[in-house]
């Protein structure tokens, strides 16, 4: 029996006591509060405890059915689909005008994703997916393409789909063969093939709407010809000709040349369908400027890739509640100090180090990894501030954030679900506690939504030289600024004096980076991993020393003392990492590409 | 009419209580919510509305914090909200607090009155009866269901051979234990709804009530004892002691 409770109070914690996010979020134009945050947060952990978590494990036992084309998810995860939609929980961060809730968008991209990952990440990324969709149209969409698809999309009615993937491009999207080719009525025909599209094809939904990257003729070479196209599974039975206004509100029922060739066997997520899809002269509109796709995919990545760090936090923080759970049931050896419970066969296992170190491995870098998705989901709101330096600060720090929270926190989130699984022994391998579940589910995501070796080059070889260091800047301030506040401040020190340390190795680092980046690409790209990660300490490091700070003053109360155990613990046991991951930046790249290739 | 239900903010039974002063610190209290009897109570007056319309009065007395509650059962269905404020609801005695929900209760126009047998933090289970005694209603305890029958109401009670149906007509209060159904759980409209929804706040001003002076003084307040250790057996052999000692020490068997 899997055991799940939504970690409500952390996000109380997090959300008013450390960032405070109703002044900001009101300032921003929204009428939200306190009690309306809790009864969200609340409502949603119940939700999906009470109808996505019971049908976790019998998605991965049954997966889905693929037959000539088609595929056939469970019965079960249909109608509790239906049931989320009626709910209104799959569309918070919409507009109200598109029958959305009108949220802030922290609540559906930090604490929304966390727990529809944990109790259900197959059934999770369906609504990410639509809601990703959802907002590329409406911000770049025609107002007839916004009319026509933004309210099915917002509701859960129709599904959405992500289609960048080829199979000879993968990383490298710049050599896609998808066409587009214009007709007179201003729609495209497309044509080509795409693989390992998540939920390409299913009837969840009655519709499903691909969003395509694809290339018009004579458009220029690599990831500047590509352009975004929508292209709908169905069109109305009654469509006529290529203009958007000219679809009506019939039943979609008219095969638009869109078609599943294979659905993927794979490790993990198997109520998530991954498929290959044909897509042969379907009809599609533009979505944004000719040439302009990519950048339109990257901005709805900033999004999505917050989504794929919560997947890590949300399976780590299940995996870690029952592990600990499981932990405190078992008894094995003796404290080796001396037993602590004679009169039973033997002690509980908690008793030793070890247990404990990879229990709170687990437990501090998720809880220290939400309170950055916390602070990331909050900036995804202020860039659209109306006052500018509000907005641009909050851009340039997302860009900064989006790599490593992508990166790091998948790192983390896999290596933590794994540590858990050690934790419970045999019975961490065995199918029946759930937690080797999660061990398959997680791993996708340090591949998809670009690999984490692609998000550290990202990091590295773009975001922390991009707008002339601004974005840097917009961090290093108030960080260091915070270090010297705490300067003088004893119960400080323990947590200050290593972050300042790792402060200025970083900023050592990045100068290293950019200088010898500059003079040989192999060095930049031989460290960018372990600087991505010396970077993801850091800020872990920061929000660890922020929690630490706002707990002291609070000590005596059990929630606020664990947390400055888990800050020792952070800046002990894990921040020290860093040490090894600088040497091992500046060793440079040679004994990588001096090795004798014949030889690997 | 309209079905007013009683609700109690009680500390959550998760969060971590600290005495002081022989009573609960009431700011160490991390968590606070609906107590858990209440919470059947509620479902029921909103199948009772759903069954035979009027609206549902949430009906709450206590300190500002008490509006989180209230939303929350706005949040599953409630209509109107009524806050009778007090900052001092814990050395209120229950005779000065069931006069003020009595009073809110007839101003809100309701015939019938639902609540839970006893709150999870005090457990006197005095508020229903006690109200029922101020408003001339009859009374019905340990409820687990309440339907409409024609103009009368059938409550389900335990009775000494299992469980009776008893019919009563309004007005009546019916003090409800662990029911036949949870507590729903709220959509996102319906806590979108209970954002915008007014909440009546009432003193006892408000309400005509004279609460007068305490009569109740509590000489000592004592922490329940320790439970002893449990016993643990295992393994087949250990069975004849367990059934030993089940018979002669707990007499259960
Ligand atoms: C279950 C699943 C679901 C998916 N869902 C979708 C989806 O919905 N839509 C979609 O479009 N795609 C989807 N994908 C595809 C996914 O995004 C790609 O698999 C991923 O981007 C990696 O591409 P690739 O598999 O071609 O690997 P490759 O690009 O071949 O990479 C192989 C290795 O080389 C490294 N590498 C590649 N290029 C570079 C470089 N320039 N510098 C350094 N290292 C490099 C990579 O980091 C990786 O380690 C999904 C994949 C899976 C498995």
């Amino acid at each position: 029996m899997v055991e799940y409770n939504a970690p409500i109070r952390d996000y109380e914690f997090l959300f008013n006591e450390m960032f405070d996010v109703i002044p900001i979020v009101q300032k921003l134009g929204y009428d939200f509060d306190n009690d309306f945050l809790s009864m969200l947060t609340e409502g949603w952990g119940e939700h999906a405890k009470e109808v996505w978590l019971p049908i976790n494990q019998l998605g991965d036992k049954k997966g889905l059915d693929y037959d000539d084309g088609k595929i056939k998810m469970p019965e079960e995860f249909k109608s509790a689909y239906s049931e989320s939609i009626e709910a209104g929980w799959l569309s918070t961060s919409c507009k109200q005008e598109h029958g959305g809730m009108g949220v802030p968008i922290f609540f559906s991209a930090v604490t929304w994703a966390e727990i529809g990952t944990s109790t259900n990440m197959a059934m999770s990324v369906l609504p990410a997916l639509s809601i990703g969709v959802y907002e590329v149209l409406v911000e770049h969409g025609s107002k007839e393409l916004i009319d026509y698809f933004a309210t099915n999309l917002a509701t859960g009615k129709w599904a959405g789909t992500m289609c960048l993937t080829e199979p000879h491009a993968g990383t490298d999207l710049g050599i896609i063969t998808t066409k587009a080719i214009p007709q007179d009525d201003g729609s495209y025909r497309i044509t080509g093939t795409k693989i390992f599209i998540t939920y390409g094809e299913h009837d969840m939904t009655e519709n499903i709407i691909h969003l395509v990257l694809a290339k018009t003729p004579g458009a220029p070479e690599g990831t500047k010809g590509i352009s975004l196209f929508l292209v709908p599974k169905f069109l109305p039975s009654d469509w006529v000709s290529g203009g958007v206004k000219d679809l009506s509100e019939n039943l979609m029922s008219d095969d638009n040349g869109v078609t599943c060739s294979g659905s993927e066997e794979k490790m993990g997520i198997h109520a998530s369908p991954t498929c290959v899809m044909n897509f042969d002269e379907s009809i599609g509109w533009r979505v944004g400027d000719l040439h302009n796709g990519m950048p339109l995919m990257f901005q709805m990545m900033n999004r999505e890739r917050l989504a794929t760090g919560m997947m890590g936090i949300g399976l780590a923080e299940i995996a870690y509640q029952n592990s600990l759970a499981w932990a405190k049931e078992r008894r094995q050896g003796r404290d080796l100090k001396g037993p602590q419970e004679p009169n039973e066969s033997a002690d509980n296992i908690l008793v030793h180090p070890d247990v404990r170190r990879m229990l709170l491995e687990a437990k501090v870098n998720t809880e220290g990894s939400r309170a950055l998705a916390a602070w990331t989901g909050i900036l995804l709101d202020q860039m659209h501030s109306e006052d500018i330096e509000e907005a641009e600060m909050a851009e340039a720090l997302v860009a900064l954030f989006t790599p490593i929270v992508k990166a790091h926190f998948t790192d983390l989130g896999c290596e933590s679900v794994n540590t858990c699984m050690q934790v419970m022994g045999g019975a961490g391998y065995c199918t029946e506690y759930g937690v080797e579940q999660f061990y398959r589910d997680v791993r996708i995501s340090k591949i998809w939504e670009g690999t984490n070796g692609i998000q550290a080059l990202d990091l590295a070889g773009r975001k922390i030289t991009h707008n002339m260091g601004k974005n840097l800047r917009y961090l290093m301030w108030p960080l260091t600024e915070f270090i010297e506040n705490n300067r003088t401040i004893p119960e400080m020190e323990e947590f200050n004096k290593p972050l300042h340390q790792g402060v200025r190795g970083l900023q050592q680092l990045t100068l290293l980076m950019i200088a010898e980046g500059q003079a040989n690409p192999h060095f930049l790209a031989a460290g960018a991993t372990d600087y991505c990660r010396y970077f993801g300490n850091v800020l872990l490091g920061y929000m660890w020393a922020k929690m630490a700070k706002i707990s002291l003053e609070k000590s005596g109360d059990p929630f606020y003392d664990a947390k400055i155990a888990s800050a020792r613990y952070f800046f002990k046991r894990i921040f020290p990492e860093t040490a090894g991951l600088a040497a091992r930046i500046q060793s440079g790249y040679k004994n990588l590409m001096d090795y004798p290739v014949e030889m690997m | 009419m309209n079905i007013a239900v009683l609700l109690k903010q009680v500390p959550d039974t998760t969060a971590k209580i600290s005495v002081s002063g022989g009573r609960v610190d009431e700011n160490s209290v991390s968590k606070w919510s609906m107590s858990p009897y209440d919470e059947y109570a509620l479902e029921a007056a909103l199948k009772l509305k759903e069954a035979g319309g009027g609206n549902v009065v949430a009906i709450s007395a206590g300190p500002s914090r008490c509006e989180k509650l209230l939303r929350d059962a706005a949040a599953v269905g409630a209509d109107d909200l009524v806050h009778i404020m007090n900052d001092d609801i814990n050395n209120l005695d229950s005779t000065q607090l069931q006069k003020l929900l009595a009073a809110a209760i007839s101003k809100s126009n309701s015939s019938i009155v639902l609540c839970g047998k006893q709150a999870a933090d005090t457990n006197s289970g005095s508020t229903g009866p006690g109200v029922a005694e101020i408003l001339g209603a009859s009374c019905m305890t340990m409820v687990s269901e309440v339907t409409k029958d024609g103009e009368d109401y059938l409550a389900t009670r335990p009775s000494s051979s299992g469980h009776e149906k008893v019919a009563v007509s309004a007005p009546c209060v019916f003090a409800f234990d662990k029911g036949v159904t949870e507590m729903r759980r709220p959509n996102v409209r319906g806590i979108m709804m209970a954002k915008k929804k007014e909440i009546e706040i009432w003193s006892a001003a408000d309400l005509d009530v004279d609460l007068g002076n305490s009569n109740v003084t509590i000489n000592s307040h004592s922490p329940p004892p320790e439970k002893p250790p449990g016993q643990k057996f295992e393994g087949a052999d250990s069975v004849s002691t367990v059934v030993a000692k089940l018979r002669d020490e707990a007499n259960v068997i």
